[in-house]
């Protein structure tokens, strides 16, 4: 019996090592690209794609959200409403109208106190979050084409949110002030001592502040003049002060931030 | 199922091949929602990966090159909607698509708990490799230990994702 010669398993032996090579190769870009701490083309080219996507979904959350929120919030008013449905079929239709506009403010007072807080700011619209939530990191609406470029601080009209740590065409990924690899100079406001805030996940830690200084909690924490941003803006609150052994040469504290990040949905961009 | 009767060769059954067409649609629709709404059914942090589901299901079916290839690809499309991840969910999803693709030939994960069990197991392994490519891109060594509960989390959570959609496929499309 003759044995048939066969290119088949080569032919797949072949498909495997393409395939490891296109690999090693998008991984080798992504890699260059972020050790220059530029975006790469391919992560730019998928984030722009993605940007258009989230912020029409991201509109369409923001908007159900406030409404019922509005809703739930006003119940009395949602009685007066039921009440005038009865009496009059032309009212409720104006009503309805009414409701809709009224849901719209929130939102809409949010960013104009952030936007007269700060003048020269970016607004911006938070439309996606970190796919696997193992970072702390969001994206907002702008990008380069709207003058936002990385390290520019983020803010709202509570606090500091965080810094934009990649800024492509559309849109930017902010790291927020409460994830591990956030660290930025801040100042006790009640007695001007220096401390580096680190995100602890759903918090912010305020270390290798003096022993010398008095923690109260309460106490508020704002920024030192820094890389993003400016002194003085809000972190957050002293919630409780860790104790320290006995030859410590700093004390810590736990700052509860002053932004609600469960609900952030407008932010304001500080360019340098 | 489809079976070869060709004169030069014994009959043998090969599988058809997974089309890897929907396989790309699925992985795009999985980033988006991975990237907007499945943040808010997190449980204690921890989320499902709808990215990972889809890599892990097509590896299972295809060939080893087709399981590198979508793996690169929705590594890469992590990476991208993370940001200053660099490479290391592209390394880490396709080094498990790999082992993925070759544990098939050894278990068959022919019922929605076999499946499960070895989708949480290479989630695990996924989760540890990128923690590792961190630390290799200059990321802090340990930084992964904080977030060990959020990985066990994430990879039970979506182990039981794949056991509802498998289930739901078995009882609304194939049945």
């Amino acid at each position: 019996m003759v044995s048939i010669f066969t290119y088949r398993d080569e032919r797949k032996l072949f498909a495997v090592i393409g395939a490891i090579i296109a690999a090693a190769l998008v991984a080798l870009v992504q890699l260059e690209f972020a050790r220059q701490g530029r975006t790469s083309p391919l992560s730019n080219a998928i984030t722009s794609t993605y940007a258009y996507l989230e912020f029409a979904l991201s509109a369409s959350i923001s908007g159900s959200r406030d409404a019922v929120g509005y809703v739930i919030a006003l119940p009395q008013l949602e009685r007066e409403n039921a009440q005038l449905r009865a009496d009059d079929a032309k009212l409720r239709i104006e009503n309805a109208t009414l409701q809709e506009t009224l849901a719209r403010v929130p939102s809409s007072e949010a960013v104009q106190d952030a936007a007269a807080l700060y003048p020269t700011g970016i607004p911006a619209l938070v439309i996606g979050f970190d796919p696997e939530n193992k970072s702390q990191v969001v994206t907002v609406n702008k990008g380069t084409r709207s003058g936002v470029s990385v390290d520019d601080g983020v803010v709202n009209a509570d606090g500091v949110v965080g810094r934009v740590v990649e800024a492509d065409t559309l849109s930017s990924k902010v790291l927020l002030i409460t994830d591990y690899t956030s660290n930025l100079p801040a100042i006790l406001q009640n007695g001007r001592w220096w401390g580096i805030a680190t995100g602890t996940l759903t918090r912010v830690n305020l270390h290798y502040v003096s022993q010398d200084a008095h923690l109260h909690v309460g106490d508020a924490v704002v920024t030192g003049e820094g890389r993003s941003f400016h002194a003085g803006l809000l972190i957050g609150r002293l919630a409780s002060v860790t104790p320290m052994p006995a030859g410590a040469l700093d004390q810590q504290a736990i700052v509860e931030p002053a932004v609600a990040f469960g609900r952030l949905d407008h932010v304001v961009i500080l360019p340098k | 199922m489809l079976l070869s009767f060709r004169n030069s060769a014994q009959a043998h059954v090969t599988r058809l091949p997974t089309d890897w067409r929907a396989a790309a649609i699925w992985l795009v629709a999985a980033g988006f929602l991975q990237a907007t709404l499945v943040h808010f059914i997190a449980f204690r942090n921890a989320v499902p990966s709808l990215v990972f589901l889809v890599v892990a299901t097509y590896a299972l079916r295809s060939g080893t090159a087709g399981a590198i290839l979508l793996g690169t690809a929705g590594g890469l499309i992590e990476d991208a909607l993370c940001g200053n991840t660099g490479a290391a969910w592209t390394i880490a999803t396709s080094i498990t698509a790999l082992g993925i693709s070759g544990a098939a030939r050894l278990i068959f994960a022919d019922s929605p708990s076999i499946f499960a069990a070895l989708l949480v197991v290479a989630a695990l392994t996924r989760e540890g490799l990128y923690w590792a490519v961190l630390s290799l891109e200059g990321f802090q060594v340990g930084l992964g230990m904080h977030y060990t509960k959020i990985a066990i989390g994430s990879a039970l959570y979506t182990g039981v994702i794949a056991m509802i959609v498998v289930w739901a496929r078995w009882r609304f499309i194939t049945r």
